[in-house]
C-alpha cells in the first residue's frame, strides 16, 4: 500500500503516560483507585490487569480523560488531562470501548471511520485515504458502504478499532479488546497490535486473559481494589505466584511451561530464554508441545 | 399534532416560525452554557429527543383537523432535561420527522414546535414543579404534567389551524371544534400519557436514585437514603391503590368496561362542557381585533369553511355518539370473540351463553342510553322532543322519516360511529382474546423499516442522490414555498414530477410512497368528502340514505377540497423526494451549512443514534421478558409500562452516555464548539 498510515512515512511517536498520586471516587462514594503511581512508557505495550471491580476502566478513562481524578494528576506526555485539554488529549489517545455498540454511532461503516478525521479537520482526501488506510489494516473494506447495524459483533469490534487508528493516535488504550472474540478474531487483533506497537505506537490494554498475554505485552501493571500490587516486566510479575493473590488471576498456562523447564530441565531458564529455546525446538521438530501444554492446563485448573 | 405540509398559508407558516425559532435559540443557548460545565447533558437532551421522537411517530390521523394524533413526550422530557432544553429536543425531532419522514412538514415546522414543543414544555414543566412545590408525589404530579401537557399541546394545534384556516371572528368557535374532533383519539392517549409519565418517573426515582438526582427530579426534596415513593403519605396513597386495585381485580368484566365508558364519558363531557362554555362565551371577546391575519387568511382564498361540526345545532353530539358506540364496539366485540373461546372450555356453559346474552342486551341498553340521554332537548333533523321518543321513531320507522341532517356535518356523525363501533370491538376482541393467552403484548415496531430504508436507499445510485445535500435542501425548501404560493395548478405540477422522480427515476417501491403517503392521503380524502358535502353549489351527485335527509355533493365543495388536498400531498412528496434520496447525517450536514447552529445539529445526530439505541433495548428487554412470562395480562403490563419505561430510559441513559463519550473521544460533540474546525460533509457514501 503506498499510504503509510496517518503518521506517515517515519516511526510511530508514541506518547507517555504518568499516573501521578491520581486517586478517583464515583460520585456515590466508591472509592475506585486510591492513589495510584505509574507510568506507562513511550512504546510500551502494557497490559492492566485485576479482578472485576479492580479499577481497571476507571484508570483507563483517567488516561483518556473521560473521568477527571478526584486528587493527583494524569499526564500525557507534557499535557495534564483536564476538562480544558479535553481535545487535545483526544487527538493523542484513542480509546476502544469494550463494547463496539456504544462506538459506532454513524449510519454507514465508512462513515463511521470518517468520523474522528473529518472532527480533526483534515481535507476530504486525506480523509478519505485514512479510511481507507484503517479499514484496510484492521481488515474491514469490504464492509466499508455497509450499514453499522447489519455487522457481526467481531467485524463491529474492527471497524470500532478502525475509527479509532484513522485518527493518528500517539498511545491507544483498549479495555478488553478480546472479550467474546472468536480464537480466530482475537489473534488477529493482537498481531495487528504487536505489529503497531512495533512501530512505536504505545498501548495500554485491560484484559481478563492471562493467557494471551505472555505473548504480546512487555509489561503487566496488576492492580487490587483500586491499588497497585505490581508492575514491571512481564517476567518480573509473573515470577511471584503471590502477586496474583487477591486479584483473582491464575498463572498463564505459558508460566506453567516455564516451571516445567525449571524443573525438569538440567539447567533453569529465564522466560526470555525459555521463549527463545522454546521457538527453536518447536521449529527443528525437538519438541511435541501438545502433552505438554496439556500438562499446564490441568495444573492450571487444579491452581 | 403534526400539522401536514401545506396545510398553512404562507404567511401563517411564517409568522409560527418566528416565536419558534426565538424559542429554540433560547433553548440553544441556555443548553449551550449548561453543556460547558457538564457535557454529558447534550447526550441526554439526544436521548430524550429520541424518545420523543419514538413516541410521536405513531400518526393516528386525523382528517376533520388536518393533523395527526399521538402521545406528545414533550411534558417527560421536559421535565427530565428542563424545559428550555425541551424545546430544543422537540425542535430537532420535529425537524427530521419532517426532512426524513415526511411527517409534519417544513413550512408547518414553526407552528408544530411552537405547540409541541413550547406549549408541551412549558405547560408540562410548569404543572410538575407547581405539584411537586405542593407536596404531591412524583407519580401524580407526573401524571398531572402529562394528562395537561398533552391536551394544552392539541388545544394549540386546533388554535393554529383555527387561526390559519377560520376568518377573525370565527376562529373561537372552530378551534373548539376541532379540539373536539380531537378529542376522541386525544382523551385515551393524554390518559396513557399521564399514566406513563407518572408511571416512568416514580419507577426511575425507585430504580435509581442516583438519576433521578442527575435527572434533578426533585431527589434533593426526597428524605436522605429512602426511594421516591418511601414517605409514609405515600404509602398510605398505595394502599388506597392497593385497594382499589383488588377491586378491580375481583370485578366482573362487563363491570370493567362500564368503568371504562363510565370514565370515558364523565372526561369527555367534562371536556365538552369547558370548550362549550369556552365557545359561548367567546361572543364576548370574538372581533376584539379584526386582525391583519385573519383578513389574509381570507383574501388568501382560505375563507370560511362551513364547519365539520357544528356547535350551534347540536353536532357535538358526534362525540357523545363515539363514545357510545366505542362502548357497544368493545361488549359486542368481547361476546364474538367468547365465541371462539377455545382454550375455555368454561365460557361454554349455559352461564356462559346467558353471560353473552346478557352483555348483548348491555350493548343495547348502551346505544338506547346514549341516545336517548343525548337528545333532549337538541334538534336533530326535524325530529324534536324526548330523546326516547325520537330513538323510537328512529327505530320503528327508519325510512319513513329522515331524522338527520347531512347539511352541517352530520353525515361526520356515521363516520365516528362506525369509528367508535370498530374500534370498541378491536379493544373487546383483544382483551378477551388476550385472556385466552391467545394474543400477545405486541408492542408497535415503530416505523423501524423506513428508518433504515432511508440508509438503505443507497442501491440505486442517481443523480438526484449525488446531488450535493445543500443544493437539494435549499431548492426543495424553494418549492415547498412555490407550492403555497403558487396556486393549485403548481401544486399538481408539483406533486406529478416528485412523484415522477420516486417512482421511475429513482425507482422506490410503490408500497414504500404509499405508506409515506397515507396520512396525508386520507387528510385528502376526508377534505374532499366533508366539504364536498358542505359547501354550497352545484350538485354533482345527491345522497339520499336512510336516516339521513338528502344530501348533495357539489362540485364547488369538491374542487375547495382537492385544491388544499393536493397542495398537502404535493408538499409531503416533496419531502419524500429530499427524504428518500439523502441519508439523514448529509441532510444534518447541509443544514450546518445553512449555519444551523451545531449544537442543533449534534443533538440531531445523537437523536439518530439513539433511536436505534432505543429500538435495540426494547427488542432485548422484550426478549428477556417474554422467556421468563410468555402471556402476561393487558392489565399487568399495562401496569408495568410505566416500570418499563423507566428500565428502558435507565439503560438507555447509561448507554448513551458511553456513545457520547465515544463520540467526544474522537473530536465530536460539545467539545468541538470550543475549537471551531472545518468540516467536510460527512455520510458520503464511498
Amino acid at each position: 500500500m503506498s499510504y503509510a498510515g496517518p503518521w506517515g512515512e517515519r516511526r510511530i511517536k508514541g506518547a507517555s503516560v504518568m499516573l501521578d498520586a491520581a486517586r478517583y471516587s464515583y460520585p456515590g462514594g466508591v472509592d475506585a483507585l486510591h492513589e495510584v503511581d505509574v507510568s506507562f512508557r513511550s512504546g510500551d505495550f502494557t497490559a492492566i490487569m485485576g479482578a472485576n471491580g479492580g479499577g481497571k476502566s476507571t484508570l483507563l478513562k483517567l488516561v483518556v480523560g473521560l473521568l477527571h481524578p478526584t486528587s493527583g494528576a494524569v499526564r500525557v506526555d507534557d499535557v495534564t488531562v483536564t476538562q480544558e485539554t479535553f481535545s487535545v488529549i483526544a487527538g493523542m489517545v484513542g480509546y476502544l470501548f469494550q463494547d463496539p455498540n456504544d462506538q459506532l454511532f454513524c449510519p454507514t461503516v465508512a462513515a463511521d471511520i470518517a468520523y474522528g478525521p473529518e472532527n480533526l479537520g483534515l481535507p476530504p482526501a486525506e480523509v478519505r485515504r485514512r479510511v481507507d488506510w484503517a479499514a484496510e489494516t484492521c481488515g474491514v473494506d469490504e464492509l466499508l458502504g455497509r450499514p453499522i447495524h447489519a455487522l457481526s459483533y467481531g467485524q463491529k469490534k474492527r471497524v470500532a478499532l478502525a475509527g479509532v487508528l484513522a485518527m493518528g493516535p500517539r498511545v491507544l488504550v483498549l479495555d478488553e479488546p478480546t472479550a467474546s472474540l472468536d480464537p480466530m478474531a482475537e489473534a488477529a487483533l493482537m498481531r495487528l497490535l504487536k505489529s503497531l506497537n512495533q512501530q512505536g505506537l504505545s498501548i495500554i490494554m485491560a484484559t481478563h486473559d492471562v493467557d494471551l498475554i505472555p505473548l504480546y505485552a512487555h509489561r503487566i501493571l496488576l492492580l487490587r481494589k483500586g491499588s497497585v500490587a505490581a508492575q514491571g516486566p512481564l517476567e518480573e510479575v509473573f515470577a511471584e505466584a503471590t502477586h496474583l493473590e487477591g486479584c483473582d488471576l491464575r498463572m498463564p498456562r505459558i508460566a506453567y511451561l516455564f516451571d516445567i523447564f525449571t524443573t525438569e530441565s538440567s539447567r533453569p531458564l529465564t522466560i526470555g530464554q525459555a521463549r527463545r529455546e522454546l521457538v527453536r525446538m518447536v521449529e527443528r521438530g525437538q519438541l511435541d508441545l501438545v502433552p505438554i501444554l496439556l500438562r499446564g492446563v490441568a495444573g492450571g485448573s487444579a491452581g | 399534532m403534526h400539522i401536514a405540509e401545506g396545510i398553512l398559508p404562507a404567511e401563517w407558516a411564517v409568522l409560527w416560525a418566528v416565536p419558534a425559532a426565538a424559542g429554540t435559540a433560547v433553548g440553544l443557548r441556555r443548553l449551550g452554557k449548561r453543556a460547558r460545565v457538564e457535557p454529558s447533558v447534550v447526550s441526554l437532551v439526544g436521548l430524550m429527543g429520541a424518545a420523543v421522537f419514538a413516541i410521536s411517530l405513531m400518526p393516528i390521523p386525523v382528517p376533520v383537523a388536518g393533523s395527526v394524533s399521538h402521545p406528545a413526550g414533550t411534558p417527560l422530557a421536559a421535565i427530565v432535561v428542563g424545559p428550555m432544553a425541551g424545546i430544543v429536543l422537540a425542535a430537532v425531532s420535529l425537524l427530521i420527522q419532517a426532512l426524513f419522514f415526511a411527517h409534519g412538514g417544513l413550512t408547518t415546522l414553526g407552528a408544530n414546535i411552537v405547540s409541541e414543543g413550547m406549549v408541551g414544555s412549558l405547560v408540562g414543566f410548569g404543572v410538575f414543579w407547581l405539584l411537586r412545590r405542593s407536596g404531591r408525589s412524583l407519580f401524580w404530579a407526573g401524571f398531572a404534567a402529562g394528562l395537561i401537557g398533552d391536551l394544552a399541546v392539541y388545544m394549540t394545534t386546533a388554535i393554529e389551524l383555527a387561526l390559519a384556516l377560520f376568518p377573525r371572528d370565527e376562529v373561537v368557535r372552530h378551534s373548539a371544534a376541532i379540539f373536539l374532533a380531537f378529542l376522541p383519539t386525544q382523551l385515551p392517549l393524554a390518559l396513557l400519557e399521564g399514566v406513563l409519565t407518572g408511571g416512568i418517573l416514580r419507577s426511575l426515582a425507585e430504580l435509581r436514585p442516583d438519576v433521578a438526582g442527575r435527572l434533578r427530579l426533585g431527589a434533593g426534596d426526597l428524605p436522605a437514603g429512602s426511594n421516591a415513593g418511601g414517605s409514609a403519605q405515600d404509602r398510605s396513597r398505595r394502599s388506597i391503590y392497593r385497594g382499589v386495585r383488588s377491586w378491580w381485580r375481583s370485578a366482573g368484566p362487563l363491570t370493567h368496561l362500564g368503568v371504562v365508558a363510565g370514565l370515558l364519558a364523565a372526561g369527555g363531557l367534562a371536556a365538552w362542557g369547558t370548550v362549550w362554555a369556552v365557545a359561548i362565551s367567546a361572543g364576548s371577546w370574538v372581533g376584539l381585533d379584526q386582525g391583519v391575519m385573519g383578513r389574509i387568511a381570507v383574501e388568501r382564498g382560505r375563507g370560511p369553511w362551513t364547519p365539520f361540526v357544528n356547535t350551534d345545532v347540536g353536532d357535538l353530539l358526534l362525540y357523545v355518539f363515539f363514545l357510545g358506540a366505542l362502548a357497544a364496539g368493545a361488549i359486542l366485540g368481547w361476546i364474538v370473540r367468547g365465541f371462539r373461546a377455545e382454550t375455555a372450555p368454561t365460557e361454554r356453559t349455559g352461564r356462559g351463553v346467558a353471560r353473552y346474552f346478557l352483555g348483548g342486551a348491555a350493548a343495547v341498553a348502551v346505544i338506547a342510553a346514549v341516545w336517548a340521554g343525548a337528545a333532549p332537548g337538541l334538534r336533530i333533523g326535524p325530529v324534536s322532543g324526548s330523546g326516547i321518543a325520537s330513538a323510537w321513531q328512529v327505530l320503528a320507522h327508519p325510512t319513513r322519516q329522515k331524522v338527520l341532517s347531512a347539511r352541517g356535518g352530520d353525515v361526520v356523525l356515521f363516520v365516528f360511529m362506525v369509528s367508535g363501533l370498530a374500534s370498541g370491538m378491536i379493544v373487546g376482541w383483544r382483551t378477551r382474546a388476550r385472556r385466552h393467552g391467545r394474543l400477545r403484548v405486541r408492542l408497535p415496531h415503530l416505523h423501524l423499516h423506513d428508518l433504515r430504508a432511508g440508509d438503505l436507499m443507497t442501491w440505486k445510485v442517481t443523480g438526484i442522490q449525488r446531488m450535493d445535500a445543500r443544493v437539494k435542501l435549499g431548492a426543495i425548501v424553494l418549492l415547498l414555498v412555490l407550492n403555497l404560493l403558487g396556486g393549485w395548478a403548481v401544486s399538481v405540477a408539483l406533486l406529478v414530477v416528485s412523484l415522477a422522480v420516486l417512482l421511475f427515476w429513482q425507482r422506490v417501491r410503490l408500497l414504500a410512497i404509499v405508506l409515506r403517503l397515507v396520512p396525508a392521503l386520507i387528510v385528502t380524502v376526508m377534505l374532499i368528502l366533508l366539504r364536498g358535502f358542505t359547501v354550497d353549489g352545484h350538485p354533482l351527485f345527491s345522497l339520499d340514505l336512510p336516516l339521513l335527509s338528502p344530501t348533495h355533493f357539489t362540485w364547488e365543495g369538491m374542487s375547495a377540497g382537492a385544491e388544499l388536498g393536493v397542495v398537502v400531498l404535493s408538499g409531503v412528496s416533496l419531502m419524500l423526494v429530499l427524504g428518500l434520496t439523502t441519508p439523514l447525517p448529509a441532510l444534518l450536514a447541509a443544514l450546518r451549512w445553512y449555519r444551523v447552529p451545531a449544537l442543533l445539529v449534534d443533538v440531531g445526530m445523537l437523536m439518530y443514534r439513539y433511536l436505534f439505541l432505543f429500538v435495540e433495548e426494547v427488542g432485548r428487554m422484550r426478549q428477556a421478558q417474554r422467556l421468563r412470562g410468555p402471556d402476561v395480562s393487558w392489565s399487568r403490563s399495562l401496569g408495568g409500562f410505566g416500570r418499563s419505561g423507566a428500565h428502558l430510559l435507565v439503560r438507555s441513559h447509561d448507554r448513551s452516555q458511553r456513545v457520547y463519550d465515544a463520540q467526544r473521544l474522537r473530536g465530536g460533540g460539545m467539545d468541538r464548539l470550543t475549537e471551531p474546525r472545518r468540516r467536510t460533509i460527512a455520510g458520503r457514501t464511498w
